[in-house]
């Protein structure tokens, strides 16, 4: 372990190697250099960041556990986002499974998710619909359109058919373009957060509730 | 698959049309009605136009907290060689491991647990608050200092409901019931807590009747490292269904962190996150308590 651990020359798959090794550095390395795509993707499929935090922990622990495991057939960061899903997907569940709970529904509204004054309120509508979103849905087109990962990828990271990436990212920028209605040209004041047509929900008042239930599509066959 | 009335498509459609998830007639029916309906063509604009707004999110960075909270549950997890019982640990994202997978994974824990626990640790965070507690006589340091409040709530702990039940159990201790404070020993199932819902299984015996022992798990989940006595330390159930483990025995320490804004809370089983089962259920930072 006497190379260094960053540069050009030592790629993920050989600190994966030098983790199984029993190298106490690598995989701290392997995760700076990939937690913040991790990050993104984790709290845009759960929505807020308590629930993204628990996810990617579990997931990150689970995959320092696996890596000795890790088959070298994909690519590591595919392997990584796919951990990472699942725990969301699962973190997802457990919220839907026990409604009861008091978690912290109040806090998604007010992220720092915004920058300059002409964006700010077409992405935070945007993230608000996301929200609604079931994760599934939400898991797709978050790696696909937002992260730009090619379809055949994601299906293996979300480890369905790429006809079923297909289709929840079809239905799930369905659902966002009707929830995102207000914002169309043509609907409304153009481009300018169209007040007139009965904006589907300022997120500051109506904290988005996220759809877990019966349009769950698991298992659905490509079409 | 929809389409509504009159031939006008719904976002529904639009969406599986440029996906290219309409059959041949439907889509060939599709593209003929948008070529002559300017309403449906607007729609499809803003359909596009809504992946554009998905691809320029702006850019989001992990936050300090939470690279810190991660940095720190995978220090633990290098402390304690394995997390979560082998058992469950081989399961869950590996669609089919292969025998000889299992077997790497399973050589891997041993090289890891032979290697790393025990060691002391060093990571680039200084820990003024705990500078005092420092070296080997840090328990028998800790422990002078340790009229820290043990309850045997025997709650049931859930990755999902423990940053509640740990601040509800600081809630508990700010009233006047700490019964089990500045004693040597709490007694075997005192529940000063009202909480109970479980008894607290008989493995945490040997824990729940010494605060030297319990400073010992600390001092070994801290490998080494100087630290603080617990704020905090309950007794209970935990339970995280994804991975199998049910009511398992499990000491919950809340911790001070070497940062004001928030304290630590650990979970582990009766040895303390060491062999043979190495359960160290859970690590999450919680807000500090005033």
């Amino acid at each position: 372990m006497s190379e260094p651990l960053t540069g050009p020359d030592v790629d993920d798959r050989a600190l994966i190697d030098r983790h199984a090794a029993g190298d106490r550095d690598a995989f701290a390395e392997l995760v700076r250099r990939h937690r913040d795509r991790l990050w993104r993707v984790a709290l845009r499929t759960l929505g807020n960041p308590e629930d993204a935090a628990d996810a990617l922990q579990d997931a990150l622990l689970s995959a320092y556990r696996a890596a000795g495991g890790f088959r070298g057939d994909a690519a590591v960061t595919t392997w990584l986002h796919r951990i990472v899903v699942n725990a969301c997907l699962d973190v997802a569940r457990k919220k839907a499974a026990r409604p009861s709970v008091p978690l912290s529904d109040t806090p998604a509204d007010d992220r720092p998710a915004r920058d300059t004054i002409g964006d700010r309120e077409t992405s935070g509508d945007v993230l608000a619909a996301l929200r609604t979103l079931p994760p599934e849905q939400a898991a797709a087109v978050v790696l696909v359109d937002i992260e730009g990962y090619p379809v055949a990828e994601v299906a293996v990271m979300l480890d369905v058919p790429v006809g079923t990436v297909k289709s929840r990212c079809a239905r799930a920028r369905g659902r966002l373009a009707e929830s995102l209605q207000h914002l169309a040209p043509g609907k409304g004041a153009p481009g300018s957060g169209a007040p007139g047509s009965g904006a589907p929900g300022n997120p500051a008042t109506a904290p988005p509730v996220r759809n877990t239930g019966d349009d769950n599509d698991d298992g659905e066959e490509p079409r | 698959m929809s389409e509504p009335a009159a031939g006008h498509l719904d976002f529904a459609a639009l969406a599986e049309l440029d996906e290219g998830l309409l059959g041949g007639a439907a889509a060939d029916a599709a593209r003929a009605h948008l070529a002559e309906c300017p309403s449906c063509r607007s729609m499809q604009e803003h359909l596009a136009a809504t992946r554009s707004a998905l691809a320029a999110l702006p850019d989001e960075p992990m936050p300090t907290a939470v690279s810190a909270r991660l940095d720190a549950a995978l220090r633990g997890a290098a402390g304690t060689a394995t997390v979560v019982p082998a058992q469950a640990a081989a399961v869950p994202f590996w669609r089919r491991p292969t025998a000889a997978g299992l077997a790497a994974a399973a050589a891997v824990a041993a090289l890891v647990a032979g290697v790393v626990v025990g060691t002391t640790r060093h990571h680039d965070k200084a820990r003024p608050l705990n500078e005092a507690a420092a070296g080997a006589g840090a328990v028998q340091r800790a422990a002078a200092a340790a009229n820290f409040p043990v309850t045997s709530s025997g709650q049931q702990y859930t990755p999902v409901n423990a940053p509640t039940l740990v601040a509800g159990l600081l809630k508990a201790k700010a009233a006047p019931l700490a019964s089990g404070a500045g004693g040597t020993a709490a007694s075997p199932n005192p529940s000063p807590l009202t909480l109970t819902n479980t008894q607290v299984p008989d493995a945490l015996a040997p824990l729940e009747s010494s605060r030297a022992a319990i400073l010992r798990c600390v001092a070994a989940l801290r490998a080494g490292e100087p630290f603080a006595a617990p704020i905090h330390v309950d007794f209970g159930v935990f339970t995280n269904r994804p991975i199998h483990v049910i009511n398992q025995p499990a000491m919950i320490l809340l911790l001070p962190a070497d940062k004001p804004t928030f304290d630590e809370a650990w979970i582990v089983g009766p040895n303390c996150a060491t062999a043979p089962d190495n359960n160290l259920y859970l690590y999450q930072q919680v807000p500090a308590q005033p």
